[in-house]
């Protein structure tokens, strides 16, 4: 049994962390990502000043040395509001992703390890497929109420199908393996093999989708803040941000652009990462 | 052929019977008892013990959805709560808004994308294919709802060319036309990159087949191979792309429209969600998802027309 948890099959390992490294739009992608990442954490140190003062004097200005990316229509400084803006749209991704893979992950295992559950749940997948992802937030929203909790909830259940199909797929072709057969044969029970042997040999493609569905839910996220069913005023989310600017599009177009450039800048980082994580883990792919 | 409509049909009805029991059972989701949401939450209670009775809300929730599914069969989705008028009417005339500006928005779309993809594909790793897909990566990441105010604030605020927001005319008039080029052109353009970068991949592995190797050794001139033989068979998962992302059309024509005061689904459903109206919340999301599973079953019966080995299979 010793030799059988350790069972793997043969794993991309040390040769897709040479890959990974040697990509250099990946590298700059997760560079840019940890900076990000250090920014929010270190937000109240960072910002220059504190993200919701009001200064009516200093209204609708533009970039200048004082304010770096100039001040919006209630002169609150705009880059201090797109650092600490940081924080909410990472947790949202992170929080909505959790949720996707969480659930996804559970019923993809479920599906591909026992036949009797795979047609339903299936079914189930088809049906949250066959609303646009927007949409199905859209919807989900509309059952629950607008707000960034229940945003983080509809972004995630929209993420629930691709991870349910993908380690459903996993789970069928794992299942059929020797390393799995001789565990069964040696007694192992369901959950033992989901857990030591099909879970394990899932986790590299999850990792990657992982990585994209971030760079996807926090652009979902920024899309309901943007069309008022996610965050509201006055908290400092990008899309919420870009939602206020649209009114001084026409003579303070910073505004809405520096919370959207942000928003762009972190989706480019996780799409990069994630287009590097997935060349690196399965090189056949890379054409 | 008649074997494979008839399953590819049959298929689609569980999946449509699955989204009307999701989009039923949005109001029984939400917080608080359906009759006060529909009623209004300062409704009087013998108006909310009215509105219980006449939808149907004091039934078991098995004999509600029933109600519910065989009235949308019949083309009753209820009325709307704020203009009292039939959900049925207000989604029709958006959704043929929404068709007209999805439509626009495909045609110019697939007019830049395509040519791009091939031509980076023909000249692969010259400057044009490397700085071509770096705008697509690029433009995969941009926020639809930038794309849609810098367009408003480019075209409409600082050169007047266009107007910045609302419906227009009619179509076939100039000022209908005027209104759709700005939205159409935001909704287009998100689609451009994934899908330039299709073609390419789709038209590079076509150019590597056995068949081009063939043409090329006897001497076809190279815009022949890539005309003739390359480009059909690289055409087929596009038409596959072209069906999948009428998703992102329908999804972006929410924030489109919103951004652009666009009469279409998408700003009726955020709308109605604001308002907490939710048999018009309840039919926009329906009329979507139906159209949206009708186009996709549409484009496999397509596929299988354009690839014959697709029935078989």
């Amino acid at each position: 049994m010793t030799e059988l948890t350790r069972a793997r099959d043969p794993r991309p390992g040390s040769d897709a962390g040479r890959r990974l490294r040697r990509d250099r739009a990946a590298m700059a992608g997760a560079g840019c990502l940890l900076v990000l990442i250090l920014a929010a954490v270190f937000a109240p140190v960072v910002a220059p000043y504190d993200p919701t003062k009001v200064s009516m004097r200093e209204r609708l200005q533009p970039p200048s040395p004082k304010h770096a990316l100039g001040t919006d229509q209630f002169g609150r400084d705009i880059l201090s509001r797109i650092i600490h803006g940081a924080r909410i749209s990472l947790t949202i991704g992170l929080i909505s992703v959790g949720i996707g893979l969480g659930l996804g992950t559970t019923l993809g295992l479920i599906a591909g390890f026992f036949r009797r559950a795979d047609y339903p749940i299936s079914a189930l997948m088809d049906v949250l497929l066959s609303f646009p992802q927007i949409l199905l937030a859209i919807a989900i929203v509309a059952a629950l109420g607008p707000g960034i909790f229940n945003a983080m909830i509809a972004v995630g259940i929209g993420t629930v199908p691709a991870f349910t199909r993908l380690t459903r797929s996993s789970a069928l072709s794992i299942r059929e393996r020797e390393y799995v057969e001789a565990a069964r044969a040696l007694g192992a029970s369901n959950r033992r093999i989901i857990v030591r042997y099909v879970l394990p040999n899932s986790l590299a493609p999850l990792v990657v989708l992982g990585t994209l569905s971030l760079a996807a839910a926090i652009l979902a996220a920024a899309i309901l803040s943007f069309l008022g069913l996610g965050a509201r005023p006055p908290m400092p989310e990008w899309g919420a941000m870009a939602a206020e600017g649209r009114g001084f599009i026409a003579q303070f177009p910073h505004i809405a652009t520096f919370p959207s450039l942000a928003i762009f800048v972190v989706v480019l980082c996780f799409n990069l990462l994630g287009d590097g994580l997935r060349d690196a883990l399965d090189p056949h792919l890379r054409e | 052929m008649p074997v494979y409509v008839a399953r590819r049909v049959l298929l689609t009805i569980p999946t449509v019977l699955g989204t009307s029991i999701l989009v039923f059972l949005i109001l029984h989701l939400a917080p608080g008892d359906p009759a006060t949401i529909v009623a209004g939450p300062t409704a009087p209670p013998d108006v909310v013990a009215n509105i219980r009775t006449q939808l149907g809300l004091d039934q078991p929730v098995l004999v509600q959805y029933w109600r519910y599914l065989s009235h949308a069969l019949q083309g009753d989705l209820g009325r709307s709560m704020l203009t009292q008028r039939a959900v049925s009417e207000e989604v029709a005339v958006a959704f043929l808004n929404t068709f007209e500006l999805v439509i626009a928005a495909r045609i110019w779309s697939l007019l830049v994308a395509i040519p791009i993809g091939v031509v980076a594909a023909v000249k692969r790793r010259s400057i044009f294919d490397k700085l071509s897909m770096v705008a697509a990566l690029l433009g995969l990441s941009l926020p639809i709802f930038w794309i849609g105010l810098m367009a408003i604030w480019l075209f409409a605020f600082t050169l007047g060319w266009l107007p910045v927001s609302g419906r227009g005319g009619p179509l076939w008039t100039l000022d209908g036309l005027r209104h759709l080029v700005l939205p159409a052109l935001t909704l287009g353009g998100i689609q451009v990159p994934a899908l330039a970068r299709l073609t390419r991949s789709s038209v590079l592995e076509a150019l590597s087949q056995d068949y081009v190797r063939t043409a090329r050794a006897k001497g076809l001139a190279e815009r022949l191979v890539v005309a003739k033989h390359a480009l059909g068979n690289a055409l087929l998962p596009v038409v596959t792309i072209i069906g999948l992302q009428f998703a992102g059309l329908l999804g972006g024509a929410v924030v489109t429209e919103t951004i652009f005061s666009w009469p279409g689904l998408g700003r009726l459903a955020v709308t109605a969600i604001l308002t907490r109206d939710f048999p018009l919340v309840q039919g926009t999301i329906l009329v979507a998802a139906v159209t949206f599973v009708t186009i996709n079953l549409l484009v496999d019966l397509l596929y299988a027309v354009l690839d014959p080995r697709i029935k078989y299979a």
